[in-house]
């Protein structure tokens, strides 16, 4: 009983509070989890797999937001700026410079950490609602930008994108797996391509928050002064959250622009930014699987409305003909759900999932 | 660090076991020859708006189609034999990668798209549809579409409607010389209208004197109405939306601006002779168009949708969007039919249908369009100029029929992809 509760709940050494998977459970947990991810496209057919593949790309941006907002306490409003970014980073580096993947990818991160790294100073002299305020005024600016910057971003009539994801004779767009003997469907093969960089980039958050600099950004999230007396520095920290948090955004911007071969400003509005908070807040605040969580669930669920529309009785099928629509209920979801999750579940639904794990951990002593 | 990557390692190996026990998943969808023919049944699918503010042109427009359909099933089907079956789904017009989300819903299951709404949705798809070789008629019109080989345009282009409203304008109606204008909404469509202008001001002789653009979520049309009004605008071209042209039209009436309205069909709805704006509207708004005017049962195709409305729709109200879908779902027969005839409803073989198909005359609900490869298509370069009328079934009422002008006979067609 000691041994299990210390493998699970009660800590005894610092290694047990860094580790990244804490008990044998939690490995056989993620096991499984990734396992049920590798089967999904195969399980859940074609239009379902868009969807999942949207929501590992959200996945990566509302980490990147959780890492500035959740971990460091620098709230913004400008994730969609940094996500068209991205994308018309990628328009750029691979359709006029012919880079292959992955060095438009990379580039396009770089650029957005670039630019982030400019905006990040304006968290040294703006704190709470002015940062809030700045980094609104960024999506305008960047909207502006790439509605009038038409040699770039073919204006508001959008452009094609040309960003294959293929090095060699690997081609995301048509995998082979061993022991198949035809080619995935390039949606099963960007699937791959994008559950695997949430990974690869979900870990490197994880290792990132639970090291020294992620403790520092909690520090400085906490209180900011106080971090600064025990010798943050808060110019490194808050411009390294930036520069971080934006290079993800840009990252999923170019993966979107690379799936979706057509991009035009319309995809990077303000709404696209309260999306993302809704994601961050829904999933769970200062948490790296919460991102994830959030970022699917609100991806499936105007998707999952839609679907059963047909038997919501309160639900019209057709704008005009009285009733909510789809439509407008879609549109309200995203407020709803961060007024909800405010207040009933500040922590999100990765809180959630804690509750219901302790409660397992403890068990028959629950109480 | 090295538990987690013996981790790693555990999932790599799942997932190339996982995979492998799934890869005949896709290899079975490909090997599928024949997608939304299931016996004597083929599927045509329909990405329309049917829930935002653009629903007014979506859902009239999928009723059309379903009508037609129901009355070709009623007849026997497509060679006495295939019935045909819709299957609609939402997008939302102000995002065109709803129509890319909607498509990857059902491309599997329909032999060909019959609609698919908005210029940049269009655009958005095309990519797909070379990759899936899956064809598509869309309802949009764009001049680029007819030397698109995986679309199935028809009606003259938006462009060929502008420069003959403009030329109606100047020449038909004896008022050389005066000031033309445009005010495109600020997508590929408004684009395509503006293109008309411009390049009938080229072969005309004349300078478009003031352009103004807006997005379909503006509220505040005081600034362009004062930008065309100080430029002294005798007549504006209009590519604009439903819900928009009322906002346009208000601000205009508002500043005493009453310039001649030269509206590209989907500024219209029928429900804008109701408004206040009306005696506004019956003075000085045009449509053009290259369909007929509601009712007109001279023209073979109007009295078929007459009678097939009565039989399976009857509470329909007259709508321009309704006859466009009807319109559209006769091309989507004489496609199909070409294909039967051909013995080859596989994609490969509506597309080779596609080329071989020859003119369809859409009884004269559209233009007649000659289809070839894409590179000897023809599409009809004359339109129809109407005046509002209260009293018209679409509050429309033809001034004109079938007017067409030098400059539409010299514009070009390509591609710029």
């Amino acid at each position: 009983m000691i041994r299990r509760l210390r493998n699970t709940r009660i800590t005894t050494e610092y290694a047990h509070d860094l580790a990244l998977w804490r008990s044998r459970p939690a490995q056989v947990g993620v096991l499984l989890l990734f396992g049920v991810i590798a089967a999904a496209p195969f399980l859940v057919g074609n239009y379902w797999t868009t969807v999942l593949i949207y929501g590992g790309i959200a996945a990566v941006g509302t980490i990147g937001l959780n890492l500035l907002t959740g971990f460091t306490g620098q709230a913004s409003l400008g994730h969609a700026f940094f996500f068209g970014t991205g994308a018309y980073a990628s328009v750029v580096l691979s359709g006029r410079f012919g880079l292959p993947f992955p060095l438009w990818l990379i580039g396009a991160a770089m650029l957005g950490g670039l630019i982030g790294g400019l905006v990040g100073p304006f968290a040294l002299r703006l704190r709470g609602n002015y940062l809030v305020i700045v980094s609104l005024g960024l999506v305008f600016v960047g909207q502006h930008l790439f509605e009038n910057w038409t040699s770039v971003t073919g204006g508001l009539t959008g452009i094609s994108v040309r960003a294959p994801v293929a090095i060699g004779p690997f081609d995301a767009a048509a995998l082979t797996l061993p022991g198949a003997s035809g080619t995935l469907t390039r949606n099963q093969g960007y699937y791959y391509f994008v559950w695997l960089t949430v990974l690869a980039l979900g870990l490197a958050a994880r290792n990132l928050v639970r090291s020294r600099p992620g403790r520092a950004l909690q520090a400085i999230r906490d209180r900011d002064l106080a971090a600064e007396v025990i010798g943050v520095s808060l110019v490194q920290y808050k411009v390294g959250a930036f520069v971080v948090s934006s290079a993800y955004a840009a990252c999923a911007g170019a993966m979107y622009a690379s799936y979706a071969r057509y991009v035009s400003p319309l995809d990077f509005t303000f709404f696209l930014s309260i999306q993302y908070v809704a994601m961050m807040v829904v999933g769970g605040v200062g948490s790296v699987l919460g991102s994830v969580i959030g970022a699917v669930f609100l991806t499936a669920l105007p998707r999952l409305i839609e679907s059963a529309s047909a038997s919501l009785p309160f639900v019209a099928a057709q704008g005009g003909s009285g009733g909510v629509t789809v439509f407008t209920i879609n549109q309200a979801l995203f407020g709803v759900l961060i007024i909800v999750f405010l207040l009933v579940e500040p922590l999100g639904m990765v809180e959630i999932w804690r509750r219901i794990k302790r409660y397992f951990l403890a068990w028959p002593f629950s109480y | 660090m090295r538990r987690g990557l013996r981790q790693l390692r555990w999932l790599a190996v799942t997932m190339a076991v996982l995979g492998a026990c799934g890869g005949g998943a896709g290899d079975g969808a490909a090997a599928r020859q024949t997608p939304g023919v299931a016996g004597d049944t083929i599927t045509v699918g329909a990405i329309v708006p049917l829930s935002d503010a653009v629903a007014v042109i979506g859902a009239p427009m999928a009723a059309g189609m379903q009508v037609y359909f129901d009355a070709l099933n009623a007849r026997g089907g497509i060679a006495g034999r295939y019935k045909l079956k819709l299957l609609t789904e939402d997008q939302t017009y102000a995002n065109p990668s709803t129509s890319a989300q909607k498509y990857q819903k059902i491309k599997d299951q329909v032999a060909l798209f019959g609609t698919v709404v908005g210029t940049d949705h269009i655009n958005t798809l095309l990519p797909l549809l070379a990759e899936d070789s899956v064809m598509v008629m869309p309802a949009t019109f764009d001049s680029e579409w007819v030397r698109e080989p995986m679309l199935f345009p028809w009606l003259a282009p938006y462009q060929i409607w502008a420069m003959n409203g403009v030329s109606y304008f100047l020449e038909a109606g004896g008022r050389a010389g005066k000031n033309i204008c445009a005010m495109t909404l600020a997508t590929g469509y408004g684009d395509a209208g503006l293109e008309g202008v411009t390049f009938a001001a080229e072969k005309m002789g004349f300078t478009v004197a003031a352009t103004a653009r807006f997005k379909q979520d503006d509220q505040d049309f005081v600034a362009p109405i004062t930008q065309l009004r100080n430029a002294r605008c005798d007549a504006v071209v209009l590519a604009s939306l439903p819900a928009v042209t009322g906002r346009i039209l208000g601000a205009a009436a508002q500043a005493g601006f009453a310039p001649q309205w030269i509206a590209l069909s989907p500024g219209w709805h029928a429900t804008m002779v109701a408004s206040p704006l009306r005696e506004y509207l019956v003075k000085n708004f045009w449509v053009v168009f290259d369909a007929p005017a509601w009712g007109d049962t001279t023209v073979e195709g109007m009295a078929e949708m007459e009678s097939a409305v009565a039989r399976f729709r009857p509470d329909q109200k007259p709508d321009i969007y309704f006859s466009t879908g009807y319109a559209m779902a006769l091309g989507v027969e004489a496609l199909l039919s070409r294909a039967v005839e051909m013995g080859d409803l596989s994609r490969a073989g509506i597309l080779r249908a596609s080329e071989t198909l020859g003119v369809v005359s859409y009884a004269g609900l559209a233009g007649a369009y000659r289809y070839g490869p894409a590179a000897d298509r023809e599409p009809p370069r004359t339109t129809n100029i109407f005046r509002v009328d209260p009293d018209a079934p679409v509050g429309l009422r033809a001034l004109r029929s079938g007017y067409g002008t030098a400059a539409a006979q010299e514009y070009e067609f390509k591609s710029r992809r």
